[in-house]
């Protein structure tokens, strides 16, 4: 390997931790039809399964299925839509919606 | 071979330029730091975004401080103009109710005489001005810090934002639901800059006796729980001045809505909190403001 190579390695490994440590943190939180929810639960038929800060479809009653291939959502901006039961399941960024809490 | 050993020294090159930019560039990104537990009384947490170095100088207790000082020249001056019906010297009268119950003896409905005695004592009691003016110690002490872009200071409840957060994004303060659960809450304020938010509510500290119910907020007037806006449940309000923007929430519940209006309103505004569900504001605040529960709903007048 030459000295080259050896920079060129260094300079990708700091990319890495650099965009790994500048990522945005917090947990994700799980959206059912624009409300949030925290613990599985059962919509028009559709039953939404929570799993340590996962979601997926475990089953629907629709005939395509394709809300239930979409599989364990768990990246905020992922997503499951079922249409004909007229639910969607989404990932939002725990972090970014709130700062502080007045009362 | 010479040829080779020339790209080489290119390629180093680059890469060590690229290597001191990301360091640079990390070392000066805005970055959050949350301190939580500090000597401030009832400071929950404190966040700011700022670049460097990542600890946070401790602060002294600016609650206690606050606590030690006379009412601030605006809050004299919002005494005069409520006509009375704010007044932080109605310390013997808190004592009387005990509502604090900071004795460890259970609160209880005064005899009329000990009411009127009480009200004829000047005792200062800084409870509805002091976290407010906590608030702008602490923001007189970080303004000095250059490093510092932003950030959010939680006292109890007590909201205070200033500067501003990476890549200019609004600071987003949730308002709890005073009819619902610990967790659940109303409305979020979108804001940007400096702003001050207190909220003085009936429903936090109070005491039932005879099936009535007792709160904190007294009306100096009749030495009693105020009550001149039926229903009323919270007010909040949104300020640049900590001092004046607690005092002024404290004041906004005695007075209720309809005299409230006729303050002299320098400040950005007030939320007024009903038990069925309904919410007037007061001066501009309503675009700050989005509704997120479905029990509640904005009523003009």
């Amino acid at each position: 390997m030459k000295r080259g190579d050896i920079c060129i390695a260094l300079l990708l490994l700091a990319v890495a931790a650099a965009v790994l440590l500048l990522r945005p943190q917090g947990k994700p939180v799980v959206y059912v039809n624009g409300q949030r929810i925290t613990a599985s639960t059962e919509i028009n038929g559709v039953v939404i399964e929570l799993q340590n800060g996962k979601a997926r479809v475990q089953s629907s009653p629709c005939r395509d299925q394709i809300c239930v291939h979409a599989g364990w959502l768990e990246r905020p901006g992922d997503v499951a839509v079922c249409l004909p039961q007229r639910v969607s399941v989404e990932i939002r960024s725990g972090k970014s919606a709130i700062d502080a809490v007045a009362y | 071979m010479k040829q080779g050993q020339k790209r080489l020294r290119l390629w180093a090159a680059i890469a060590g330029v690229l290597v001191i930019a990301a360091v640079l560039l990390y070392s000066l990104a805005p970055r959050q730091v949350t301190q939580t537990d500090f000597d401030m009384g009832s400071v929950r947490r404190l966040t700011v975004w700022r670049s460097g170095n990542l600890r946070l100088a401790p602060l002294p207790s600016y609650e206690a401080q606050a606590a030690a000082q006379p009412p601030p020249p605006p809050v004299e001056a919002l005494i005069a103009a409520t006509g009375g019906a704010f007044d932080p010297y109605i310390g013997a009268l808190v004592a009387l109710w005990n509502i604090d119950s900071k004795d460890g003896s259970p609160p209880r409905v005064p005899a009329q005489a000990e009411i009127d005695a009480a009200l004829q004592e000047r005792a200062l009691d800084p409870g509805a001005y002091g976290k407010g003016l906590a608030c702008d110690f602490v923001l007189q002490a970080l303004g000095g810090d250059r490093r510092i872009r932003g950030g959010v200071l939680d006292l109890g409840g007590n909201i205070l934002t200033f500067g501003s957060k990476p890549f200019g994004a609004p600071f987003k303060v949730a308002l709890r639901d005073p009819l619902g659960g610990a967790n659940d809450t109303l409305g979020v304020f979108t804001l940007e800059g400096t702003h001050f938010l207190s909220t003085s509510g009936s429903y936090e500290k109070y005491f039932t006796q005879g099936g009535v119910r007792y709160h904190h907020i007294f009306d100096p007037k009749t030495g009693y729980p105020a009550a001149r806006d039926p229903g009323l449940c919270s007010v909040t309000v949104l300020s640049d001045s900590g001092a004046l923007g607690d005092a002024l929430s404290t004041a906004c519940f005695v007075l209720g809505y309809a005299q409230a209006g006729g303050l002299p309103w320098n400040d950005r505004g007030a939320l007024f909190l009903y038990e069925d569900g309904s919410i007037k504001a007061l001066g501009d605040i309503e675009q700050m403001f989005t509704i997120t529960n479905e029990k509640y709903h904005w009523v003009s007048e």
